[in-house]
């Protein structure tokens, strides 16, 4: 099968926009593995943009087809990586087309050093587990798939600052649970194998294409940067209300511990005349 | 296996969800099923003969992810997929090595995982346009005001406080 045929393949099999931006995502992710072990800038540079697009990108797609409040593992664990991606290279100097700037912004040094400081902000223990796995994802250059539990309901101001981005369920296409019989038949001509003809080449060299995707990327920067500030203030409103809601509930016990006021007095009448009476 | 290799294997592994280890196996598994079958070794063939093209050698393995995300009914999760893309890709780049055809270096397997990552998401349509489309329907176009755009989120210690205290100013 030629690359236009399974080109083909795919545009009629009507890939999500959730689905195209986890790839997104993860191409990136794994790009900048790739960069790191290889120790090719270039690698990594593409990888950092691609998934800042795709985390922001997953986190629009899922937003866009949104039918309630909870942030499911794929745009979570897409926003939480392309957060961590922020916080260690400040999104903008990726896209820099200076070594300088960019050796800055992608050193692995940098990259740990600014999930730590995210980390720091982030509670462990939040509710909706939304931290930790968000912590993990960052520090995993591979995308993660991250289980979320009941997501803590985000504070009306990140509400308000997501400012279209109402809802923030995860896309349609969510992540398939890990179901190894993925199905895939033996080769036979069902491949198309023997279809694939002798033209392997896609149709843009990849120069061309990484330097068209920076060049938008660079663009769109503002685009990007507000998409990550929508979610970095989504995830700090969110583990902002968690820690509250742990501050509150401490407040709680320690009242019940300590309160005399909240025992009723025993001003029985009964017990005040028995107590007298003859 | 060269060393470049070996550690760009273990990277990516240790780097994915180990979750969906077993998942990636298995697709690497399916790979090289298509790879090494008997309807494949003329164009591998044709590849050795090629010499070492990173642009032919990613794209190819872009076209094979694609065959198994189409093939596993389009449940293959992307998280997984990638991975096992990337392992097949060391896998080829092994192959043509003991082969005699290529000469790994850290250079030829940067070249070739960009070739497939730009490979695979031409396959699925990525585009800048396509992205900018994407964006544009949950955000404001660019060139938008970032002010208008969408407030910061206030933390929650400078949010106004009711007078009296958040206790006190509640109670009538």
């Amino acid at each position: 099968m030629a690359f236009a045929a399974v080109a083909a393949v795919f545009s009629g099999a009507a890939v999500s926009a959730a689905t195209v931006m986890s790839a997104v995502a993860t191409i990136g992710a794994t790009m900048s593995v790739v960069g790191m072990v290889t120790g090719s800038k270039s690698l990594m540079k593409i990888g950092g943009v691609m998934s800042l697009v795709g985390g922001v990108g997953g986190l629009v797609a899922g937003a866009a087809s949104a039918a309630g409040g909870a942030l499911t593992a794929e745009a979570g664990g897409a926003a939480a990586s392309a957060v961590g991606d922020v916080a260690a290279s400040a999104g903008s100097e990726a896209l820099t087309a200076s070594a300088g700037a960019l050796e800055s912004g992608l050193s692995p040094g940098l990259i740990e050093g600014g999930v730590q400081n995210l980390g720091g902000e982030l509670a462990a223990n939040a509710a909706g587990n939304m931290a930790a796995p968000a912590m993990n994802a960052a520090q995993n250059a591979v995308g993660n798939v991250v289980e979320l539990g009941a997501a803590p309901s985000i504070t009306p101001a990140a509400s308000e600052a997501s400012s279209g981005i109402v809802s923030m369920t995860g896309p349609q296409a969510t992540v398939t649970p890990m179901d190894t019989s993925i199905g895939v038949r033996a080769p036979a001509d069902s491949f198309g194998i023997k279809n694939l003809g002798a033209s392997f080449s896609s149709p843009q060299p990849s120069g061309g294409f990484w330097d068209s995707m920076s060049t938008w990327a660079e663009r769109n920067k503002t685009l990007l940067n507000s998409g990550m500030q929508v979610v970095g203030g989504a995830l700090k409103g969110a583990n902002e209300r968690a820690m509250w809601d742990e501050k509150m509930a401490l407040d709680r016990d320690r009242l019940k511990l300590q309160s005399y006021g909240s025992q009723t007095a025993n001003f029985a009448p009964g017990a005040i005349v028995t107590g007298g009476a003859r | 296996m060269n060393p470049i290799l070996e550690k760009t294997s273990a990277a990516v592994l240790e780097k994915s969800d180990q979750r969906l280890q077993p998942v990636i196996l298995k697709l690497v598994e399916a790979g090289k099923k298509v790879m090494y079958s008997e309807r494949t070794r003329d164009l591998a063939l044709e590849q050795l003969q090629g010499g070492a093209d990173p642009e032919a050698i990613g794209s190819g393995i872009a076209q094979l992810a694609g065959i198994l995300f189409t093939e596993s009914q389009r449940t293959a999760p992307m998280e997984a997929l990638m991975p096992a893309a990337v392992l097949l890709l060391v896998e080829a780049l092994a192959f043509l090595e003991e082969a005699g055809a290529v000469e790994v270096t850290p250079d030829l397997v940067a070249e070739s995982t960009s070739a497939l990552g730009s490979s695979f998401l031409q396959l699925i349509g990525v585009t800048p346009e396509k992205l900018q489309q994407m964006m544009a329907g949950g955000m404001p176009a660019e060139g938008g005001s970032p002010e208008g755009m969408a407030p910061e989120v206030m933390p929650a210690e400078q949010a106004p406080m009711p007078p009296g205290g958040i206790v006190e100013g509640a109670m009538p």
